[in-house]
């Protein structure tokens, strides 16, 4: 059943935000230390980049929906000025979605201290600004939520995934959407995929995972390693079957790949493998799968850990999840919700479920996650090749 | 079902499941209780936390099933209360995981 949450703020796009951010965002590694002065006045600018020079279909895709992010109010842009990732296109696509932008070009501004200055100004004039973002009443139907697992243990796929596709059921059945990820680990998983998609989407997450299993065979690696033996797992399949516990139980609308929006709501899962062996691999790492989600538009994302890990997210808000009662106790501060008792206590999955949808209703009304708390704003893009290719 | 002191517990995820996940180590000769169920089997190896004990007596090229689906296939038969992992069991799509770690 769909629920007003909360008053989200009202983008000229038309999107909603459950957060109303200055961003500020540097597009190549000569202007990161730049960029972090910009940003070092407030505690909750968000700040994201990309190190590399070079830009290319893919980078421009992810970079131009991150700039377009819902939850985004207004952004400065730092470039250094001769890369090839433009600093102008990059503001042009904030500006079409109607985004405060300011444009900072080190080269052109007078070097360290002044483009410091000039971007400090730029920031405190958008927080000057942000108040008069228009408001809106936000839907559980609004909602966008993306999820990762990472510092995974044998307990993860038993207690907090199923968890977060407890939740994820009930997203989906109240209008909203949801991103799973992580092609790489639905190998053995296909039985289950077939009966919950089309024959034309199953064909595509089919084609998606003959690329997977094309670069698995050629590094001689299945994504399963030696810590995940030690902790328990004893083949891919069911490393798999823990991770895909997080897309829940109902259809899959649709695949979407990395940078792209669907239009529909439902459940969508984000095509993260690119189209040639030779150039760039999967993503390997959490800020990476982050950044994936973050770019499909997420407003949130639910991070499942049992090893324990600090990240959090620039753009949304992460709520995450531990089954482990050692991490719950030693990382305290970073954990948002304990789901131990599934495991230990007499708590159900379900029930369970229901209280992470409750912190999910919570987070976006305006509950800062431990993550946000602590000022963590990872985010980080990588390169790869992959095709445009829109969904529905 | 309480389970009683030195009991060990083990999780089942699905009905039709064969093996079950043991949440703490369990030491050869232990009582393991299987949550949710009336059922207690004696280990018969030591089981580390987070591994698998059979609950039933699997053949030879038996499925292994968690989640109420495939995880591997067994590559030697395995008694109930045994410990289940590289050395009787092996992926159907990566078998060569077990010789990559030097199992």
């Amino acid at each position: 059943m769909d629920t007003l949450i909360t008053k989200g703020w009202l983008r000229p796009d038309g999107q909603k935000g459950i957060r109303n951010h200055v961003a500020v965002a540097f597009t190549v590694e000569c202007a990161e230390h730049v960029a972090r002065k910009i940003a070092a006045d407030y505690d909750d600018v968000q700040l994201f980049g990309f190190d590399g020079c070079h830009s290319n279909d893919f980078v421009q895709r992810v970079y131009s929906s991150l700039v377009q992010h819902p939850n985004i109010f207004g952004i400065v842009i730092v470039t250094l000025g001769c890369e090839m990732l433009r600093g102008e296109i990059l503001a042009d696509a904030a500006r079409s979605a109607g985004r405060e932008v300011r444009l900072v070009s080190i080269q052109k501004d007078g070097g360290t201290t002044k483009s410091i200055e000039k971007g400090r100004a730029y920031v405190r004039e958008l927080y000057s600004l942000r108040d008069t973002a228009e408001r809106c009443d936000f839907f559980l139907s609004d909602l966008r939520i993306g999820s990762n697992c990472g510092g995974s243990d044998a307990l993860s796929g038993l207690a907090s995934n199923p968890v977060v596709g407890s939740m994820y059921d009930r997203v989906i059945d109240a209008g909203g959407t949801c991103f799973f990820d992580e092609i790489t680990e639905m190998i053995g998983c296909e039985d289950m995929v077939v009966g919950r998609t089309s024959n034309e989407v199953f064909g595509k997450i089919r084609e998606a995972m003959d690329r997977a299993i094309d670069i698995a065979s050629h590094v001689g690696q299945f994504g399963i390693v030696t810590g995940n033996a030690e902790g328990g797992l004893t083949t891919i399949e069911e490393k798999s079957l823990g991770a895909y516990m997080k897309s829940g139980h109902r259809q899959v609308t649709d695949v979407v790949r990395v940078g792209e929006r669907p239009v529909e709501k439902g459940l969508y899962l984000i095509d993260s493998i690119p189209d040639d062996l030779t150039r760039g691999i999967s993503p390997i790492s959490d800020a990476e799968d982050m950044s994936n989600a973050a770019a499909a538009g997420c407003h949130m994302l639910i991070f499942t850990t049992g090893r324990g890990t600090p990240m959090g997210s620039a753009l949304m808000p992460v709520i995450k999840l531990c089954g482990s009662p050692a991490t719950n106790k030693v990382m305290a501060e970073n954990i948002d919700l304990d789901t131990s008792p599934v495991l230990y206590g007499d708590t159900l999955i379900d029930e369970m479920g229901e209280r992470l949808l409750n912190l999910v209703v919570e987070t976006a009304a305006g509950m800062l996650t431990a993550s946000e708390k602590l000022g963590h704003t990872e985010l980080h893009l990588h390169y790869m090749e992959q095709k445009h290719r829109p969904c529905n | 079902m309480k389970p009683e002191e030195n009991t060990i517990t083990a999780f089942l995820l699905d009905s039709s499941d064969n093996v079950a996940t043991v949440l703490d180590e369990a030491p050869a000769g232990a009582q393991i209780s299987i949550k949710g169920t009336d059922t207690v089997l004696t280990a018969a190896d030591t089981v580390p936390s987070g591994h698998k004990i059979a609950i039933v007596h699997i053949d030879e090229l038996d499925e292994i099933i968690k989640y109420g689906q495939r995880i591997g296939r067994a590559y030697k038969s395995i008694d109930t209360g045994s410990w289940v992992h590289l050395h009787n069991i092996e992926s159907v799509y990566d078998a060569g995981f077990r010789e990559r770690i030097g199992t």
